[in-house]
């Protein structure tokens, strides 16, 4: 669809990400403590000092040091459950592709249900039962995109099945689980690589989301969602305090998007049509 | 058919493609005409340019791409090559229709067979009773039940019914000249026949001239009056078809001839002509045919060869070769 | 035709009994549904009685065919937050508010999308092909909540030209309307478009364009009536998504529909109406896309006679 310059847009936004992972040694503040005399200051630029550069919210917490740490939780959250939901969905998505029959028609059968429950349905249900706590957005996040990886996998392993060397590999008197693991895995690694970066800004999102809703990360965790919660009735007078932890959502999952999309073109064009 | 009178004349075509890796020439140069009630036979391998030349003269150029470069293309005596998108409409199916290759995938498989004759006959003015007109059309193209069929979809037709019916569509205009490209090539063997037949009797029932493009030497000795042989972009022969055939003045002719497989003679093998076309933006300055050419010398491979007279010394018969004289 | 109907009708009943097992263990499986239906401070008596009232003390799957005999009728308990009414009742109020900001998104999605996805097709590598891609890009990099409030602050705070939020006429819908469909008019445009580009380049287009017929024909009746079958299957989705989104948004803008109260209800520890909430939007999801398979089967001829 793009011709824009990818790499160097990705790269240029990758460059705003990164000084999140080293957020303990770069945030001036801590981003929990408190400090009741700058409550609510401005941005520089627009009344504030370089004290508190992108300002504070209503407990005098630095919005800079709170969006650097709440990267964590973006980042964290969508490598933890993608790297749960690519697992899981690759196992079943090779069960299904190798072994066909009735276990393939109830894997897929049961990925059009989870494509089918919207998530934040699930998460609306669960959070009512349990609160909502870090293990919750997981278990949503690898309900969510689990699916998209048994589809594609077990798709590439009906066409693997078939090729030559798997079949000299049969005759050869492999078994079944050698075969999938030494022959057809391997050649299925790109298209895991792929998929699972093009789900990370869909997480990111998902999980800005919840924590938003409050069905998410719980409190005081300084997490992208939660702190764009926090500034929502102040809107009004203190506009910057959804505005940037907003746009740090934005610019992350723009930068992972382009990324995504530069290592599909890359990697695995043949995923360009799903 | 008079000789004098051509209804389509292509004269100096040049036709580019604007591909990623820079702009290709891939109908350089080409000049033929068609009388009125004549068939043309276009013949050539695939990638000789027998199609853009088709494309070219719809203005149906892959878009954005495809590109007339020069020349010009003069229907009934009017231009084609300056007019507008709008009124270049005018003229597609009314006084120049077009017949594709697969008709598996050229009719629009969301409308009713009946639908889109009944289209085509709008787009030329019919009003009324358009049903029974576009029942009446498909009987002229021999599509059985054509009461019932009218109201099928294409999926539910076979490919030689699918065939007749853009026949139909092509025809709905009355237009003077039809090109019909490889309109047989998708075609069972035996369903190939009864189209040709098919477009014999259009031909003979309303006059139309036809521009018949294919790479099947059997199928224009069969249909053809005269026949141009194309190879990377170029003419390199041209003439009535029995002069072609009997005296090819051409070394890509010959090739070409000894290719078709003979009725009365068991063929094992086709004659295959060595190496493949050349890629176009390979070209040099010499004849396109001389890496292939079993005669060539250095001269055919440094100079553009000049348009001789033909073998059979007929005045319409002509060849660019310079090694025309060697061919015996 | 039929069978490929009552296929689908039977597939969405199944995906329905699986999502009703889904919440129905949900409520039992994580601990003590008692905890989540009653207040902290509930008296033995209240728990006594709401125990015998659930049929706690019967085995799980006679509990499970009670909940699905229930379910079926619609009674999923009294509301815990609203008192003196049945869950369903408290959803069932909130649900054309709903409906009104979510079909005033859908058809923002529609009316933008798709035009904007063929035209982007039909001119492709222009400038309006490169402001598609940019509001593709875009719409799947926004966060929708984020974009709600942004929208909320420009246009209703600094310029004044809306209302912040509430509940109320056209003016207090277009900005979460906008919100809730700009996601799906990125989505929407980038399917319609790559659809259009493929057929674009079928035979039939070139077969319409040859036998003389209008640009705007060519583009209309033969090449978007074929695209139309990937944004049509794709409704499904945006049915789901605008459900989700309505949670989002109408808790952004206080828009008083059945997304603003399930978040409510939950800030309430309201299970009856969650639970309700959840399984009425499943079914609404599961209906939406057997519409779709209607639709499907409408647009193309070959379904329909399979």
């Amino acid at each position: 669809m793009r011709r824009l310059p990818l790499v160097p847009i990705a790269l240029l936004l990758l460059v705003l990400i990164i000084p999140a992972f080293f957020a303990q040694w770069i945030a001036p503040h801590d981003p929990y403590i408190s400090n009741l005399r700058a409550r609510l200051q401005p941005p520089v630029g627009f009344g504030g000092t370089w004290e508190y550069p992108l300002g504070t919210d209503r407990l005098g917490r630095c919005m800079f040091s709170r969006i650097l740490h709440g990267a964590k939780y973006a980042l964290g959250i969508s490598m933890v459950g993608i790297a749960i939901g690519a697992i899981l969905g690759t196992a079943l998505g090779l069960i299904s592709g190798y072994l066909r029959g009735w276990v393939d028609v109830v894997i897929m059968r049961l990925v059009d249900i989870t494509f089918a429950l919207p998530s934040i349905l699930l998460a609306l249900a669960l959070a009512a039962i349990s609160g909502p706590s870090l293990g919750l957005v997981v278990l949503v996040v690898v309900f969510v995109i689990w699916g998209f990886f048994a589809r594609q996998v077990r798709a590439e392993a009906l066409s693997l099945r078939e090729r030559d060397f798997v079949a000299r590999a049969r005759v050869a008197g492999a078994s079944g689980p050698r075969i999938v693991l030494r022959y057809i895995l391997p050649n299925i690694m790109n298209t895991i690589i792929v998929l699972a970066t093009l789900q990370i800004g869909v997480v990111i999102i998902l999980e800005a989301t919840l924590s938003f809703l409050g069905i998410g990360i719980p409190r005081p965790a300084p997490a992208w969602g939660l702190l764009v919660a926090d500034g929502r009735q102040l809107i009004v007078s203190n506009w910057w305090i959804s505005l940037f932890p907003g746009l740090a959502i934005l610019l992350t999952v723009l930068s992972v998007n382009l990324i995504g999309d530069w290592l599909r073109d890359w990697l695995d064009p043949k995923l360009r049509q799903a | 058919m008079t000789q004098t009178d051509p209804i389509l004349r292509v004269e100096n075509l040049r036709t580019e493609l604007a591909l990623s890796s820079g702009a290709i020439e891939v109908v350089r140069g080409v000049s033929f005409s068609v009388n009125k009630g004549e068939t043309l036979g276009i013949v050539g391998e695939s990638g000789s340019g027998k199609s853009m030349t088709a494309l070219s003269i719809m203005r149906v150029l892959p878009r954005p791409i495809g590109r007339i470069a020069s020349g010009s293309i003069h229907l009934n005596g009017r231009d084609l090559v300056p007019l507008s998108e709008t009124e270049m409409t005018r003229i597609r199916g009314r006084e120049i229709g077009m017949i594709l290759q697969d008709p598996h995938t050229s009719l629009n498989p969301v409308y009713t067979v009946g639908n889109q004759v009944i289209e085509a006959l709008q787009i030329n003015q019919q009003r009324g009773g358009l049903l029974q007109k576009a029942i009446d059309l498909l009987k002229k193209v021999n599509v059985a039940d054509a009461e019932r069929r009218v109201h099928a979809f294409p999926h539910q037709m076979s490919g030689g019914m699918k065939q007749r019916v853009v026949g139909a569509i092509s025809i709905a205009g009355a237009p003077k000249v039809i090109i019909a490209d490889e309109p047989t090539t998708a075609l069972d063997v035996t369903i190939q026949l009864q189209y040709l037949e098919l477009l014999e009797q259009i031909q003979q029932e309303t006059g139309t001239a036809i521009v018949f493009i294919t790479h099947d030497l059997g199928i224009v000795a069969r249909l053809c009056h005269r026949l141009v042989v194309m190879y990377a972009g170029r003419i390199v022969e041209e003439g009535t078809v029995d002069d072609v055939f009997d005296a090819p003045s051409h070394p890509y002719t010959v090739a070409l001839l000894h290719s078709v497989p003979h009725v009365d003679r068991k063929v094992d093998r086709l004659y295959a002509i060595e190496g493949n076309p050349p890629a176009l933006h390979e070209i040099g300055q010499g004849c396109s045919f001389a890496p292939r050419c079993p005669l060539a010398d250095e001269r055919c491979r440094t100079v553009a060869p000049p348009t001789v007279a033909g073998r059979s010394k007929a005045p319409d018969h002509f060849a660019a070769c310079w090694k025309s004289g060697e061919l015996a | 035709m039929l069978t490929f109907l009552l296929k689908r009708t039977l597939y969405a009943l199944i995906s329905l009994l699986v999502i009703t097992l889904i919440v129905f263990s949900l409520s039992h499986l994580s601990g003590n549904p008692l905890d989540a239906l009653l207040p902290d401070d509930a008296t033995p008596a209240q728990i006594e009685q709401v125990t015998r009232h659930l049929g706690l003390d019967r085995p799980i799957w006679v509990q499970y065919l009670t909940f699905l005999q229930n379910a079926a009728v619609g009674d999923f308990g009294d509301s815990l937050k609203w008192k003196g009414q049945t869950a369903a009742e408290v959803v069932w109020q909130r649900l054309p508010a709903t409906l009104q900001l979510g079909g005033l998104a859908l058809l923002i999605s529609i009316v933008v999308a798709l035009p904007l996805g063929v035209m982007a097709a039909v001119y492709k590598n222009t400038a309006l092909d490169a402001v598609a891609t940019v509001i593709a890009l875009l719409g799947q990099s926004l966060p929708a909540f984020w974009l709600g409030l942004v929208l909320m602050w420009i246009f209703a705070v600094i310029l004044g030209w809306f209302p912040t939020s509430g509940y109320g006429g056209l003016s207090h819908m277009i900005l979460p309307a906008i919100a809730m469909a700009w996601f799906q008019v990125a989505a929407l445009t980038r399917l319609t478009r790559s659809a259009m580009l493929e057929v674009l380049d079928a035979e039939y287009i070139k077969l319409a364009r040859v036998k003389g017929v209008r640009e705007r024909s060519v583009i209309w009746k033969h090449a978007f009536r074929n695209a139309a079958i990937v944004p049509v299957t794709y409704f499904g989705v945006l049915a789901g998504s605008l459900l989700t989104g309505s949670v989002v948004i109408e808790t952004v803008f206080n828009w008083p529909g059945t997304g603003w109260l399930a978040i409510t209800a939950i800030q309430g520890r309201d299970f009856p109406v969650v639970q309700t909430v959840v399984l009425f939007f499943a079914l609404l999801f599961l209906l939406a896309n057997l519409i779709v398979d209607i639709l499907y089967a409408l647009i193309d001829p070959r379904i329909r006679n399979t």
